[in-house]
């Protein structure tokens, strides 16, 4: 400040210290005298007279002191020692705003707002005429503000007494403006800083944390003080922290002021990870020296994550799509070998239908053929059966027509050579009926004609057949049928052909005077026979084999106990036909029992579908 | 007394059925088949006819209708091998009038029984009867 102090007031500060304010007399006394004309500071002056002050002539001082006085750029004044104003230089008037008139002798506090003059006078008493600098503020003319840096000088004469002052006065206003200018631009730059949205650290071109914003504290979860002074690259993760590093250095090398973005994974205090997209900004000197590093920090940790997962989504379903299109893809493979394997089929198909259609062609021929050939059977059976039985017919009549001397007085010898004639009749016809039920069985011509017949009528029907037979052997035949049974729905004659067979056999293989038991019992949904004879008994090997057609004669029974063994087989032909069962048990040495049984409910349509019929054609 | 006529293509049977019927004491006309039935049976005027079932010429249900249509439908008895149910009566002997039927080989006594069951006689013929043959 004191260089640029105007050299009047390092020579008025010299005069002071001599003591020598050689004017000091003249002014008190035109102060008292009231009236002095301004304008005349050189009155006032004095030149240096010691030897201190360089000899250079500069002409005449008090012509140097006006000049220097009238052109300083700043504002000059004087008072007396009453503090009115007595002196001053026009950039004063021009400072102030007022007019020579405005200023002569006028206290020198009106050119101050109050307070500021009351600051002036604390100073001026504080420090007791010493000159003293202070930032203070005038009154315009218009009653407006300037704000000056004010360099206040008392004068004293010799004995210390206050003869007035001198104000050196500089206008400060423009630089107080552009000082609260930048003050207000650099307040608006701390809190862009500070408050910013954004993470700032400020770095020394070492790396070093000079400054961060508030964001950035709360980011990263560290007090300001924490960081300032640390390596920004130890507050990043480890696996990027040589890259950081050179990256790093590699920018201030550069010296270019931007680079571009670059994305870096930030630890924070609690050691979670964060993504940040980084912008990096240079700050030079005036010799493009790297003062500093201002760098952004974005978050980007949850747009990472939503890429993140948004990528894995887009995988998924690309793997997704692509599994589809697969399975699309297999499906139309497996459509397509389908449709073909379809045709191929459907070809087949055609083919077997049209091979079919003539099978059955065949078939239906072969079944006319058959239906005939059948037709052919049952005639020749029912002619062969007539064409037997006819002469038999013949014979048996005329025998008894004999034997019941019909036709005249015969011997007793003739008498027993007809019963002989006639029992042979009887074998033979017995044999010519069992010779044709075999054949029907056999050709499955045989057919039954059911009715309702109740089972004590099958029984006495079967017992009167065989009662000669039994008769010769004396063999009694006992029935146990008192259990009450429903009527069967049968073939009367079949069944009791059945029975006579059953009891036949029995009679044939029981030895004489022995009994044959008949036992009928309901049977769940069934009722059975039993017949059961004291006879020789059957071998459990042959139980059943004895159901097995030509058996009897096969194994020369036939020879022994006469008969033509066809009555079991054809039995067994019979109740099948009815849906019953037929079997052996014995005990050899013992006897038999042979069973069978009749459903009380008949199979529908079985007995009863073809009616067994005799045809009226010739011979 | 009540007229039997025979109708059987085998000589031999008709024989034993006429000896037997005339012995005890039906009046007795025989005929070797259908057509031999139709020239004959103007004039006598059956009360019963046994009608074997199987036999050249006519067939069976030919002469039922006949019977029926142009003789006032007299009682039939079949002589078959082969037995029939009332069903078949109904069925295949509708269109005549078949009362009964008689399986080859029969006693003797069946076929009197019979007989006698569908042609009731007034009175018993003497025994001694000669055979005539009536073919």
């Amino acid at each position: 400040m004191s260089s640029r102090e105007p050299d009047i007031i390092r020579t008025l500060r010299e005069e002071e210290r001599l003591g020598k304010l050689r004017g000091h007399e003249d002014a008190e006394g035109e102060d008292s005298e009231g009236v002095e004309e301004p304008g005349d500071f050189c009155s006032i002056c004095c030149v240096p007279q010691g030897g201190q002050t360089p000899a250079v002539n500069l002409g005449d001082p008090a012509v140097l002191y006006q000049t220097i006085f009238e052109n300083s750029a700043v504002a000059i004044t004087l008072t007396d020692e009453n503090e009115r104003l007595i002196r001053w230089n026009s950039y004063a008037e021009q400072l102030l705003g007022r007019s020579r008139d405005d200023l002569w002798m006028q206290p020198v506090k009106n050119l101050y707002p109050a307070e500021e003059w009351a600051k002036i006078r604390f100073q001026n008493i504080r420090q007791r005429g010493i000159t003293h600098h202070l930032e203070t503020r005038m009154l315009h003319k218009n009653r407006e503000c300037i704000d000056v840096d004010l360099s206040l000088s008392v004068l004293k004469d010799q004995l210390g007494n206050v003869i007035g002052s001198i104000g050196i006065i500089k206008d400060v206003t423009q630089a107080k403006t552009m000082e609260k200018a930048l003050q207000r631009s650099e307040e608006t730059f701390k809190q862009l800083y500070e408050k910013a949205p954004v993470l700032y650290h400020t770095l020394s071109p070492k790396g070093e944390i000079t400054n961060i914003n508030e964001q950035w504290s709360h980011a990263l979860g560290y007090e300001k003080a924490d960081v300032l002074g640390k390596y920004i690259f130890d507050f990043i993760v480890f696996s990027e922290r040589d890259e950081a590093q050179r990256s790093f250095q590699a920018k201030i090398a550069s010296k270019q002021q931007y680079s571009q973005p670059s994305e870096r994974t930030y630890l924070t205090k609690t050691g979670e990870e964060r993504v940040f997209l980084i912008r990096d900004f240079l700050s030079f000197d005036e010799y493009h020296k790297v003062l500093s590093i201002q760098t952004t920090m974005e978050d980007i940790t949850d747009r990472k994550n939503i890429e993140k997962t948004l990528s894995s989504s887009r995988d998924e379903l690309e793997r997704c799509v692509e599994e589809r299109t697969a399975e699309l893809v297999r499906t139309n493979v497996r459509l397509h070998q389908e449709t073909i394997e379809h045709e191929q089929i459907e070809t087949a198909l055609e083919l077997t239908l049209s091979q079919l259609r003539t099978t059955q062609k065949t078939i239906q021929e072969q079944n006319r053929q058959l239906r005939k050939l059948d037709q052919l059977k049952t005639n020749f059976l029912n002619v062969t059966s007539h064409e037997l039985r006819t002469p038999m017919a013949a014979i048996k009549g005329f025998v008894q027509i004999m034997q019941q001397r019909m036709i005249g007085e015969i011997t007793e010898e003739q008498e027993k050579g007809l019963t002989v004639v006639l029992r042979n009749i009887d074998r033979l016809d017995h044999l010519v009926q069992d010779i044709m039920d075999i054949s029907r069985l056999e050709s499955g011509t045989m057919t039954f004609a059911p009715e309702p017949i109740a089972v004590s009528d099958l029984i006495a029907g079967a017992v009167e057949t065989v009662k000669p037979a039994a008769s010769l052997k004396h063999i009694t035949i006992t029935a146990d049928c008192t259990a009450s049974l429903p009527a069967l729905l049968v073939d009367k004659i079949r069944i009791t052909q059945v029975l006579a067979n059953l009891l036949n056999n029995a009679i044939k293989f029981s030895p004489e005077r022995t009994a044959i038991n008949i036992r009928v019992k309901p049977d769940k949904e069934d009722v059975l026979f039993e017949v059961e004879d004291h006879g020789r008994g059957i071998p459990a090997d042959k139980l059943e084999k004895i159901f097995e057609i030509f058996y009897q004669v096969d194994s020369g029974l036939d020879r022994k106990f006469g008969g033509t063994g066809l009555g079991l087989p054809i039995s067994r032909g019979i109740i099948l036909g009815h849906g019953g069962r037929i079997w052996a048990e014995s005990t050899v040495g013992t006897g038999s029992i042979l069973r069978f049984t009749l459903p009380i409910t008949p199979p529908q349509g079985n007995p009863s579908s073809e009616k067994e019929t005799e045809t009226f054609s010739d011979g | 007394m009540p007229r039997i006529m025979i109708v059987d293509d085998e000589e031999d049977l008709r024989d034993v059925i006429n000896v037997v019927l005339r012995k005890v004491g039906y009046e007795t006309l025989t005929a070797e088949n259908g057509d031999d039935l139709f020239t004959k049976i103007d004039g006598f005027h059956p009360d019963l006819i046994t009608l074997d079932i199987m036999m050249p010429g006519l067939p069976i249900p030919d002469i039922l209708t006949r019977l029926r249509d142009a003789y006032g439908n007299p009682p039939v008895i079949l002589v078959t091998v082969v037995r029939y149910t009332k069903e078949d009566q109904q069925s295949n002997f509708a269109h005549g009038n078949v009362v009964d039927y008689i399986t080859k080989p029969f006693d003797v006594t069946t076929l009197i029984r019979t007989i006698s069951m569908h042609a009731p006689q007034g009175q018993e013929q003497p025994m001694a009867h000669s055979i005539t043959a009536a073919a």
